[in-house]
């Protein structure tokens, strides 16, 4: 039985949300054509990975934990991915050499019961040596400590920053400590901490896990939890904490329009130095840094920002910082992963005009 | 009345004092704007020999005619004084107060005209002007004791000379600056003034003495940057709250966007937020410009401070990203939340000791928070190659410095502040050093003048005042410098108004060469960078922000570079965007070294 | 449903720089939750630590609002706590400790065993007759409203909009017991457990990756992949390279989709 989610959301645009989410591009999606294929006919054993869904297709994280299981398993043991959600793209270069989707298990519905009963009815089915998850905030998180503590008697490991056949590592303590132990039965993987990057395909092959269907049919969510809705804030609006991407403008800005179409060209939030701030450009609650926000975006795009402490210490938590500057010896250099050199506004023009072109291109191979 | 406020050491013999204070103290600040000082002279200097003479001659019964001329010259010396004040009463700068203000040159002209006429020397005074006489100087003296009675304007009087003898920072007369901040005992349970009674009764005095001329006012960047704070109003306020009452009667220019009128206080009662808005507080950069300037010794700074003590203490009140500090400071005594470690990575090229304990060292530099920062990372580079030039004997503290906690103790943290000083002291102790030497003035302020009450008594210099010594004995040979360009110098508050510093940085460019073109506030009457206090991190808005002021002040003497001598100033003033250049002291003097 | 009873659950933090012990920042919002609701509703709240009653860390917590710590020495800490938070109609805690293993299971085995519902990743809680209504969060500015019925145990998120207020007068006032250290349980199922070994360095974890086997281009394709630290400057072409290096890197790391 099939219920299609109400809410499944049509009001936000494909677009307007993408920006952050750190799906693989698509053409980077299509398999290897050099890439052998793996077949397991003859299996013995199951890995299971267990993961949500966004709008049909798997994000980053989720790939990269379908990889570990694939890269993990030997000839002889299947990659079973069980997708909660509905799933439109192909997973023959993720790793997964059976697929079952749950697609009335979307991850926008609060369903914790349902989730739980579904996910220990294929596990009990398949008795599969390890269960691996992303540990996300989209709902595998929640998901997977619920599978352990249901399950207390399955070692478990979570946070996962570092696995091999052999063992699982993580930071304790607060981050002070790096610890590590024999491969757990229940294994809630970090971001990053895999290449989802494959040399082979597999086959991916759908099945319909009549078990799961006929358990989904049987529960419904009792009354402990009533689910009143998910909403989404407009990705101009996120507080900058929160944002994912973030395009932050310095004194070498000198034109704000051509930045904020950058901004938007990029589907980023919207930072500024305190100089920019006070020059009257941008709003006080832009400001990053000592006496403004902490953030820990993704990407972050310094233009123009010459990188004194007291803007670094806002950006610390940043994965990827690029800046664009005229001056090599800015220390918002040395502290970038990539940084060009040259006229703020001539190169954020050049690129609105690459990723006007970029997007359009996408548009069309889509179509 | 300031007997609600709390106990505090002082002995009746410090009356005897007054004489002086008023007439050398008093008069020094005031002498900073002539016109005032010499109607203020001429007034109150007439109105008190007048006084005095009258209660010789007639209360001591001499009724001698001499004496009585004198009283006549006494009151015509007042009158010219009192003149003087209602010429200048017509046109009342914005920073003065009116009200009953207003009044007071009548009031003044009318004692003055009233004993003139009694005193005249002349019997055959006709019964109508003798009875006009009287009348005139019983109006007169109604204000002088309406004043002191019921708070007129003449309470600045009495109030004011007391407050010379019982001032709480006694030695501020032997012309040491800093402050008069006590520590709190906080084992007793001290967490700093909630009320108007927890002041000591001596600075409630202080606040009586005020007389609303507005010097503070003009001297306070935050005031002057929009933010919601205005020293005058607060010293007021404090009055206000004193005598139970509201700020509805307040004459004078209100906080910027707080309306007057909705305020209201007393003895007993909390002071914030009924009486004085925490974003009052917190606006101050505590850079002593408005205690610099008044004329009645007032000293804002300490109040403001044992009223952030109280909301820190007790409610963790501090706004912005000063409570996030403050954690820093408790958890890696690092503003910055930062890596002691890694403080003095910048200087492993430069071949530098890291002082160990039994290796004793002439000077130990002591680098604070700006040595986490690459520009101040220049600064002390330079620094350190004019030290090594001159052949001192020195080591940095290495992973052993923690904070001084003057950022803490600004904002009011006193147990943070307490913790930090106490554990620099305990590994101070472990070291050998003959003196200690910073670049950073904050740093100097809270070893110089505020470790000792811990027990920690050093010599401390600030690096231009050790390379001015260095200079002038021969160790140190500067050259002639290469800058051509306009240069002004800004005086850090910490050095100049906390430590009486301001001619050390001038010697120092004017041996290399370099001429100084002065900005009109400069030396101990600088205008703050904005920096100090907290004042960043608290960050309350304004119409403008306080560098920008300071850098205004320098594009207007056409300056193309600003020496500075503190990380902080560094910062704030390199913060604006356009702007002439910023270069330390000692970045300008190791370019000279070229040219040896 | 009156809430009577509110137990916030706190741990011992260290700063992952200096590794001086803390408050552990997202028991913090917690509790400040936890003291804001016990306040307006006039609830009694207990603030219970399952530790070392000794830490420094506690003191923190003291100055952050609680009044009276509650400390639980017993072990195992999971059926003792739960064996005092039987009558305890809302329970909080953070999203993960910053001492122990940080796993984040303990308020989903604490539930388990008390067998009341959990709801992670709070921002923000609000009463409803006899639920609680709680906003989750989800990434990229995503929010869901879930009502839970009580009592239940709520895990709060770290960008739950809760100002902190360190107050060390109230560190001086508040004080630390510790519950009779006896435990009242004698339980010995195995809880998921492992043998962890503490590493002597701190390192960076290696990343895994399939043994590339494969073409010469995979191994130039993987090279460029790879996250080389330290910083790339390209200071040379014309202003479309130059914004093309950038487009590359963003796609590079997946940080865009176009
Ligand atoms: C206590 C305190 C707190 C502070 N808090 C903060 C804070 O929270 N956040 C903050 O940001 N700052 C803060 N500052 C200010 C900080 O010290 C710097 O002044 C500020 O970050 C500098 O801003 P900026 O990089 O935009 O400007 P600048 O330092 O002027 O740098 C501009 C940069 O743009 C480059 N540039 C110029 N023209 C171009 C062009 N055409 N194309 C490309 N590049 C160009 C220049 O090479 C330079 O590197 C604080 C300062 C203090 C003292
Ligand atoms: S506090 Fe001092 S400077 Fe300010 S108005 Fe009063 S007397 Fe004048
Ligand atoms: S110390 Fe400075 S900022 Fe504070 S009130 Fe006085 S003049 Fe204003």
């Amino acid at each position: 039985m099939m219920r299609i989610n109400p809410r499944r959301s049509a009001k936000i645009s494909a677009a307007g949300l993408k920006r952050i989410v750190l799906t693989a591009p698509a053409n980077v999606e299509t398999p290897h054509p050099h890439k052998p294929l793996l077949t397991k006919k003859n299996s013995k054993a199951h890995v299971l990975v267990i993961a949500h869904s966004e709008r049909g297709t798997l994000n980053d994280h989720a790939r990269q934990t379908i990889a570990a299981a694939a890269i993990l398993a030997d000839a002889e043991t299947k990659v079973l991915a069980l997708i909660l959600g509905e799933l439109t793209e192909d997973l023959t270069s993720a790793g997964a050499d059976e697929i079952i989707v749950l697609p009335e298990l979307d991850f926008e519905r609060f369903q914790p019961k349902l989730e739980l009963a579904s996910i220990s009815a294929v596990i009990e089915s398949v008795q599969p040596m390890h269960i691996f998850m992303p540990d996300n905030a989209i709902g595998d998180g929640d998901l997977g400590r619920r599978l352990i503590a249901s399950q207390r008697t399955k070692t478990a490991a979570t946070q996962v920053v570092e696995f091999d056949a052999n063992h699982v590592a993580n930071f304790q303590a607060g981050g002070t400590l790096l610890a590590q132990s024999a491969l757990p039965e229940i294994i809630l993987l970090a971001p990053n901490c895999v290449d989802a990057h494959l040399p082979f395909a597999t086959s991916a092959e759908r099945s319909d896990s009549t078990v799961t269907n006929q358990t989904s049919a049987n529960q419904t969510e009792t009354s402990n939890y009533q689910d009143l809705g998910l909403q989404t804030i407009a990705a101009t609006e996120i507080a900058l904490e929160e944002a994912d991407f973030i395009v932050s403008a310095g004194n070498g800005v000198q034109n704000v329009a051509t930045f904020e179409s950058l901004a938007h060209a990029l589907e980023a939030s919207i930072g500024a130095s305190r100089v920019a701030v006070d020059d009257g450009k941008f709003a006080r609650d832009k400001q990053i840094g000592a006496s403004g926000k902490t953030v820990s975006a993704s990407a972050y795009l310094a233009i123009g920002i010459s990188g004194a402490v007291q803007h670094l210490q806002g950006i610390k938590d940043c994965r990827h910082v690029i800046a664009i500057n005229t001056d090599a010896s800015a220390p918002m250099v040395k502290r970038a992963d990539l940084t060009v050199i040259g006229d703020a506004e001539e190169i954020m023009q050049t690129l609105i005009a690459l990723i006007a072109v970029a997007k359009l291109t996408k548009l069309k191979v889509a179509a | 009345m300031w007997r609600t406020g709390k106990a505090a050491v002082w002995s009746w013999a410090q009356l005897l004092t007054i004489p002086k204070r008023y007439f050398v103290d008093l008069h020094h600040v005031v002498a900073r704007e002539p016109y005032i000082a010499h109607t203020h002279v001429a007034t109150a200097g007439g109105a008190v020999a007048a006084i005095f003479l009258v209660a010789l001659n007639y209360g001591l019964m001499h009724y001698s005619i001499v004496l009585n001329w004198a009283i006549v010259v006494a009151t015509c010396i007042m009158f010219i004084g009192a003149f003087f004040m209602w010429l200048r009463r017509r046109k009342v700068p914005l920073r003065l107060s009116r009200g009953a203000w207003n009044r007071l040159p009548y009031s003044l002209l009318v004692f003055a005209l009233g004993l003139f006429l009694v005193s005249l020397p002349v019997t055959s005074l006709s019964n109508g002007i003798a009875i006009l006489a009287i009348l005139l100087l019983l109006l007169g003296s109604a204000e002088l004791a309406l004043g002191i009675g019921l708070g007129g304007p003449m309470k600045h009087a009495v109030a004011g000379l007391l407050h010379l003898a019982f001032h709480p920072r006694q030695e501020r007369f032997s012309s040491k600056l800093s402050t008069g901040l006590k520590s709190l005992n906080l084992e007793n349970k001290e967490y700093g003034i909630n009320k108007p009674s927890d002041f000591q009764w001596n600075q409630l005095l202080g606040f009586d003495a005020c007389v609303q001329c507005g010097k503070c006012e003009t001297a306070c960047p935050a005031f002057a940057a929009g933010q919601p704070l205005n020293p005058k109003k607060l010293i007021q306020d404090l009055v206000v709250g004193l005598s139970s009452g509201t700020d509805a009667n307040f004459t004078g220019s209100p906080y910027p966007n707080i309306p007057i009128g909705k305020h209201a206080g007393s003895p007993n009662q909390t002071i914030v937020p009924s009486l004085i808005e925490a974003q009052t507080l917190w606006s101050c950069t505590t850079c002593r410009a408005c205690v610099q300037e008044c004329p009645m010794l007032i000293e804002h700074v300490d109040a403001i401070v044992g009223m952030r003590r109280n909301l820190t203490l007790t409610q963790g009140g501090v706004p912005g990203t000063a409570q996030q500090t403050l954690e820093n400071l408790r958890q890696t005594a690092t503003v910055g939340g930062l890596d002691r470690n890694a403080r003095y990575y910048w200087a492993i090229d430069l071949d530098v000791k890291t002082i160990q304990p039994n290796t004793p060292v002439d000077a130990l530099l002591v680098a604070g928070e700006g040595a986490f920062d690459m520009r101040y990372q220049r600064t002390l580079r330079a620094l350190i190659k004019l030290l090594k030039a001159a052949n001192v004997d020195f080591a940095v503290m290495g992973a052993l410095e923690s904070d001084t906690g003057d950022t803490a103790r600004r904002l009011g943290d006193e147990a943070t502040f307490q913790m930090l000083a106490k554990r620099n002291i305990a590994t101070f102790n472990t070291l050998q050093f003959k003196r200690i030497v910073t670049a950073d003035p904050h740093v100097l302020h809270s070893l110089k003048n505020e470790y000792p009450a811990f027990g920690g008594h050093y010599e401390v210099l600030h690096h231009t005042t050790l390379l001015a010594q260095l200079s002038a004995n021969g160790q140190l040979k500067l050259g002639k410098s290469d800058e051509t360009r306009k240069l002004t110098y800004h005086d850090p508050c910490y050095l100049a108004r906390y430590n009486n510093e301001t001619e050390s940085p001038r010697a120092l460019l004017r041996s290399v060469g370099i001429s100084i073109h002065e900005m009109e506030r400069s030396g101990l009457r600088g205008r703050c960078c904005g920096g100090g206090g907290g004042a960043p991190l608290t960050d309350i808005p304004g119409k403008q922000r306080i560098p920008d002021i300071r850098i205004a002040d320098a594009s207007t003497i056409g300056a193309e570079v600003v020496a500075v001598g503190c990380p902080q100033c560094t910062a704030m003033l390199e913060g604006v965007v356009e702007r002439p250049e910023v270069l330390d002291i000692a970045e300008l003097l190791a370019a000279s070294l070229e040219n040896v | 449903m009156i809430i009577k009873r509110i137990a916030v659950l706190i741990s011992a933090g260290r700063h992952p720089t200096s590794g001086q012990p803390r408050h552990c920042r997202n028991d913090s919002l917690a509790l400040t939750m936890a003291v804001d609701l016990a306040n307006s509703h006039s609830t009694e709240l207990d603030v219970i630590h399952a530790g070392n009653p000794e830490n420094p860390a506690l003191a923190n917590y003291l100055a952050l609002g609680a009044d009276e710590i509650k400390v639980i020495t017993a072990e195992p800490i999971i059926e003792n706590l739960a064996a005092n938070l039987k009558d305890v109609d809302l329970i909080l805690t953070g999203s993960r400790a910053e001492n122990g293993q940080d796993s984040g299971l303990l308020p989903y085995l604490l539930a388990v065993k008390l067998n009341i519902p959990i709801v992670a990743n709070a921002l923000e809680i609000k009463q409803m007759d006899d639920k609680l209504e709680v906003l989750q969060f989800f990434p990229k500015g995503k929010r869901r409203r879930v009502a839970v019925k009580l009592p239940a145990i709520i895990a709060i998120h770290p960008l739950a909009f809760v100002e902190l207020h360190y107050a060390y007068a109230r560190e001086q006032q508040g004080k630390i017991v510790v519950l009779d250290s006896r435990s009242t349980v004698n339980n010995t199922v195995a809880e998921n457990n492992l043998q962890w070994q503490i590493q002597p360095k701190m390192r960076k974890p290696n990343k895994l990756k399939a043994p590339e086997n494969l073409t010469g281009h995979g191994r130039l394709l993987s090279a460029i992949t790879s996250e080389n630290k330290g910083g790339t400057v390209v200071n040379e072409g014309n202003s479309v390279e130059k914004a093309q290096v950038i487009l590359s890197y963003l796609r590079e790391h997946q940080l865009i989709n176009f």
